[in-house]
């Protein structure tokens, strides 16, 4: 029998200080948690205005009248000026949480936490970043505590309870927790995976420009996974130094520094020139994603399935997408390398309608054992009747025969490699693909916004993919991209996806001739992509 | 000469009927439009109503051109004041003067207000570019259930114009000018209708070594029960069929049918329930069979299923570790609407798929879908979820436990000895106490999903007829047969392996099943026996379970109450 752990009395207050922050953040919809240390009146002022909010909301009559949601909305917008003093008169980007109808006020007790069930406590922590993410941050803290009161094994709990410390600026009290340092190492320990060997060879060329965080947790993933092959990491010359040497060199990561700000297309031709010569396979990996602990043999069971078929050009692994605003403790558990736990929160995410388009998903979908045409996260978009399939993923793979046969990707198309594949691959065709794997998961956008913006706005070079991409193959970009993703996959998807998990893949080569009819005929008259970005400075009006 | 007059006549005569046409397609796409704008159930029969619905036509055309309803930038006074102007005169112009109320009015004007950018935005509709008709229904669909009626009508319309095939675009096209009250236009559409493109026939897969049989239970000779069993016909399934009427009627209805399109047919005497029915048809397989599948009648099969499902059998057959392996789902339930029903029955599988997924795919709409099929990554095996408990905005968490179609091996339902007819909604426990005791597993399989229409046959069912035919209570029967049996509480017994167990361990399972070594998580049967031993009220932590409030199981020195 676990013996109940009581925490120290500073503990204990800061705690209630953290789940009045959480509460008033919940009620207000205010981003960043309210610090009441060391402010015992405003800490007061802030309670008695909450229990008057919440009293009057329990006590609401049955339906809610303009005046009982007028009346509701002066205590919150109170509670947040008292909270948070002038600044809380701003108004807040994340609405308040919808106030609850016939004052049924959601409790912990409501919640199945799993906190004396099991020894293993990843579905408390689980949870407890769920109800973070569902605006009950009071019941999370609390099912935290919970669980560290009961005396089971609690690293983890103790770790997300000194984080959400930190985070209300309670420093002392998080000083107090015990055994924080051993549970944020826990997951730093590299663990022996059973690597999965293959007859093809692999290699996987990781572009960065900075050593970030967030690039170390990635490459630590993927060097700690199952992979077979080997691992390049080219750092683009956005700074004069090696940066990210030191932390290849710790991974024993290979390491390629640029001596210049290229771009993708050249930092991909060095990388992929200085790999091994009889490599099969290459895969571009952005540097924000953390990979799942076993997905290779995944992949090689797919390339292994089509490659000798010369058929498939483009295979991309799926992924699950989020945004580091979304929730500081996501971005956390990323740095943290917590994939199971990450994975879990964001598949509960899309369960959660009130949150499901926080996460984007580009995956295979059930049923389709081999391969999937997945969806684009940045234009597929159901509610809007916007349709495109998966494009290119956050990890991308093709034949280095592929590359060769380009003659290496166009560095006058700084970022458009990606295009080039595309292009040769509807023009030889090879299948653009996704394959059915654990789900890798970027957070998106994470090293652009560390870009000096006018840096890059001076760079000029460094902006003509989309000219060049037109001057070189004759179409405009957006045509292109939509006319085979929008058009023609989109349509024959049904086809493509039974084909190729058949290995049949000369039962859908009429797609191709369909593409190129289509790009050939495709005018704004006869376009019905209405939502297409160009649509206004189209370039195919008339047919002659 | 007088072949000459009649040909014009005849093409004079054609020429109205396509005016005709077009005109009450007009009026279809007005009679929704006003039905969108107004926020009313039912599309508006303009037919009925021709210059009250003219003034609807002519006020929107202002509000859209004039007052800038199509303006996402718009000022929130000005979209509140348009709004409310435009509801109350369309829903008084439409005569439902009833639908005036102020709590309904003020509902949907603030949802319009909400979702005022997205509902204009336009739609990118595939009715020319497509030489399939596939997307203009599909989109249509998805248009409608997104509350965009108009949308639908007009992605259909333009279809119909189009040079393109439209066989599917005109009947429901038919179906929806029926509604409003055009059934002359409509039988006209249907009958011009051009013929349907042949499907394309499914090449059989020849199972490697085992040998399959499909036990269908039914108690209705419905439309849906026929959609369902033609659809396994088609698909790519080798084996036997076998369909079990239960004895809910005395008339033997559903034998015309499973005769004429040869799959086994036998009638229960009495109404005997699933369990009995079950093992009634697992007799009627022939005696080489080793895999079982058992089936509800209203799923929707894919073209392709069964060599996936084969595979797997294969690759687990031998190592007795595996006893059930059920097939992955999506669920919908007839009131998703009409369409939904009809594109059922016609056995369009592909697009009531992908409607259904792309409604689960809008947040607004996702709950009318339920998705139980194993995710991304998850191959061969996966837990899905329990579509009756499992619900995350409420922090329930259930794998799937027996899907509605479901294989196993024949030795295990030998083994078992046979299905307890006492236990009628809850045989497929029978496997889990099998397999707690032989340490088997039950998953998900990575499968195509079928599709499956829910509670078609209860709902048929007429309560008076139930108790007419003095039925036994099934549910309490089961309950108290399941304590009698085993000696446990059925929601305990369930809930602690499925919501305790395999929730906490579940990663576990997985990550060892997929490599199939099923001896890394033999601990999970001895965790379920220790619950099973300790748990009681007092430390049980799922607060949702139904017998919470007279769960036997109070005092852990207090022994069971005796049934």
């Amino acid at each position: 029998m676990p013996i109940p752990i009581k925490l120290p009395e500073e503990v204990d207050k800061a705690i209630e200080r953290v789940r009045l922050s959480g509460e008033v953040q919940d009620w207000t919809g205010i981003l960043k948690p309210v610090r009441f240390v060391g402010q015992p009146q405003r800490e007061q002022k802030t309670r008695k205005v909450l229990a008057l909010l919440q009293k009057r909301v329990r006590n609401a009559p049955l339906k809610r009248s303009a005046i009982n949601a007028l009346i509701n909305s002066v205590l919150i917008k109170s509670l947040k000026v008292i909270s948070q003093g002038k600044r809380g008169w701003r108004r807040e980007k994340v609405r308040s949480i919808a106030l609850p109808i016939n004052g049924q006020i959601k409790s912990l007790e409501d919640v199945t936490g799993y906190v004396t069930a099991s020894d293993n406590e990843d579905q408390v922590v689980r949870l407890a970043l769920l109800l973070r993410l569902m605006h009950r941050r009071r019941d999370a803290l609390d099912l935290l505590v919970k669980r560290i009161r009961s005396g089971l094994a609690s690293h983890q709990c103790q770790f997300w309870l000194h984080y959400l410390l930190i985070e209300a600026g309670e420093k002392r009290a998080s000083k107090l927790l015990t055994n924080t340092k051993e549970s944020l190492q826990t997951n730093q320990v590299s663990t022996n995976t059973v690597r999965h060997r293959s007859k093809l060879r692999y290699g996987i060329v990781m572009l960065t420009m900075f050593d970030s965080e967030v690039f170390k947790s990635s490459l630590r993933s993927l060097a700690q996974s199952d992979f077979d092959g080997e691992i390049l990491v080219v750092e683009d010359g956005y700074e004069a130094d090696s940066v990210c040497r030191e932390t290849c060199e710790h991974l024993k990561v290979k390491y390629l520094k640029q001596s210049q700000w290229h771009g993708s297309a050249a930092a991909m031709n060095d990388g992929i020139a200085h790999l091994e010569s009889h490599t099969d396979i290459v895969m571009f990996a952005h540097n924000d994603i953390l990979w799942p602990q076993r997905w290779f043999d995944w992949y090689d069971r797919a390339w292994q399935a089509a490659f000798s078929s010369q058929r498939l050009g483009l295979l991309n692994l799926g992924y699950v997408q989020f945004k580091r605003r979304q929730d500081p403790a996501l971005y956390e558990l990323f740095l943290r390398g917590e994939y199971a736990h990450l994975r879990w929160i964001l598949n509960a995410t899309r369960d959660v309608s009130q949150l499901k388009d926080r996460v984007q998903n580009s995956q295979v979908r059930s049923g389709e054992q081999l391969f999937g045409t997945a969806r684009d996260p940045w234009n597929d978009w159901t509610p809007d009747v916007r349709f495109m399939t998966g494009r290119f993923s956050v990890g991308a793979s093709f034949p280095v025969e592929s590359w060769r046969a380009l003659g290496g990707f166009d560095p006058s198309m700084p970022y458009g490699f990606d295009l080039e594949l595309q292009h040769y691959c509807l023009d030889n065709r090879k299948w653009i693909l996704f394959g059915n794997n654990p789900p890798l998961i970027h957070l998106a956008s994470n090293d652009t916004q560390a870009i000096d913006q006018d840096r890059l706005a001076k760079t000029t070079t460094l902006h003509q993919t989309y000219p060049q991409f037109e001057e070189k193959y004759g179409w405009q970009l957006e045509h292109f991209l939509n006319v085979y993703f929008s058009e023609t996959a989109f349509i024959y998807q049904d086809e493509i996806i039974r084909a190729a998990n058949a290995l049949q893949f000369d039962k859908i080569d009429f797609v191709f001739d369909d593409f190129q009819r289509r790009l050939r005929e495709r005018t704004l008259d006869n376009c019905e992509l209405t939502w297409c970005r160009s649509r206004s400075n189209c370039a195919y009006v008339n047919p002659a | 000469m007088k072949s000459l007059r009649q040909q014009e006549k005849s093409t004079k005569q054609s020429l109205s009927v396509d005016r005709k046409v077009s005109a009450a397609l007009d009026r279809l796409v007005l009679g929704a439009l006003i039905q969108e704008h107004a926020g009313l159930k039912k599309p508006v029969k303009v037919g009925r109503r021709p210059r009250t619905s003219q003034f609807s036509k002519k006020l929107i055309r202002v509000a859209e051109t004039r007052w800038g309803l199509h303006d996402p930038t718009l000022s929130q006074s000005r979209l509140v004041f348009l709004y409310c102007m435009m509801v109350i005169c369309l829903r008084l112009a439409s005569g439902q003067l009833w639908k005036l109320g102020l709590q309904s009015t003020i509902a949907f004007i603030k949802t319009r207000i909400a979702t005022h950018v997205a509902q204009h935005r336009p739609v990118a509709s595939y009715a020319n570019t497509s030489p399939k008709e596939d997307q203009a229904l599909r989109l249509s669909l998805l248009l409608r259930r997104m509350g965009r009626p108009s949308a639908a009508a007009q992605v259909l319309v333009d279809r119909y114009h189009s040079e393109q095939p439209s066989h599917i675009t005109t009947k429901l096209l038919a179906s929806w000018l029926t509604d409003t009250g055009e059934a002359k236009v409509a039988k006209h559409l249907t009958d011009k209708a051009p013929a349907s493109d042949v499907p394309e026939t499914v090449t059989r897969y020849k199972p490697q070594r085992l040998r399959y049989g499909v036990v269908v239970l039914t108690m209705f000779d419905t439309d849906i029960f026929r959609a369902s069993i033609r659809s396994l016909i088609e698909s790519d399934f080798d084996g036997t069929i076998v369909v079990v009427e239960d004895g809910n009627e005395s008339a033997e209805q559903c034998r015309a049918f499973c005769e004429s399109v040869g799959v086994i047919y036998v009638k229960s005497a009495s109404w005997v329930g699933c369990a009995a029915g079950l093992n009634l048809g697992i007799d009627q397989l022939p005696e080489d069979t080793e895999i079982v599948v058992t089936s509800h009648n209203d799923v929707l099969w894919p073209p392709t299923w069964f060599g996936s499902l084969d595979r797997v059998w294969n690759d687990v057959y031998d190592t007795k570790r595996v006893s059930l392996l059920n097939l992955g789902y999506m669920q919908f339930n007839a009131r998703l609407g009409k369409d939904f029903r009809d594109i059922f029955v016609q056995g369009r599988y592909d697009d009531l798929l992908w409607v259904l997924r792309a409604i689960r795919d809008c947040p607004d709409l996702m709950d009318d879908v339920q998705d139980v099929s194993v995710k991304p990554g998850e191959d061969p095996f996966g837990l899905a979820r329990d579509p009756w408990v499992d619900w995350i905005p409420d922090f329930r968490q259930m794998p799937g436990r027996y899907s509605v179609a479901a294989s196993f091996p024949l030795q295990v339902w030998r083994e078992i000895g046979h299905f307890d007819s006492n236990l009628a909604f809850a045989f497929d426990l029978q496997f889990l106490d099998y397999n707690v005791a032989n340490k088997r597993w039950a998953f998900f399989v990575n499968t195509p999903p079928l599709v499956h229409l829910k509670s078609s046959d209860t709902e048929n069912l007429a309560p008076e007829k139930v108790n007419e035919a003095s039925t036994p209570d099934f549910m309490a029967q089961t309950y108290d047969r399941f304590k009698e049996k085993y000696g446990w509480h059925i929601e305990h017994y369930l809930n602690l392996y499925f919501s305790e167990s395999t929730v906490i361990h579940g990663d576990a399972i997985l990550a060892s099943a997929n490599a199939l070594r099923f001896s890394d998580i033999d601990f999970v049967f001895d965790d379920f026996l220790h619950r099973l031993d300790t748990r009681v009220l007092d430390n049980c932590e799922i607060t949702w379970c139904r017998s919470r409030a007279e769960c036997p199981y109070v005092d852990p020195m207090k022994p069971v109450p005796s049934c």
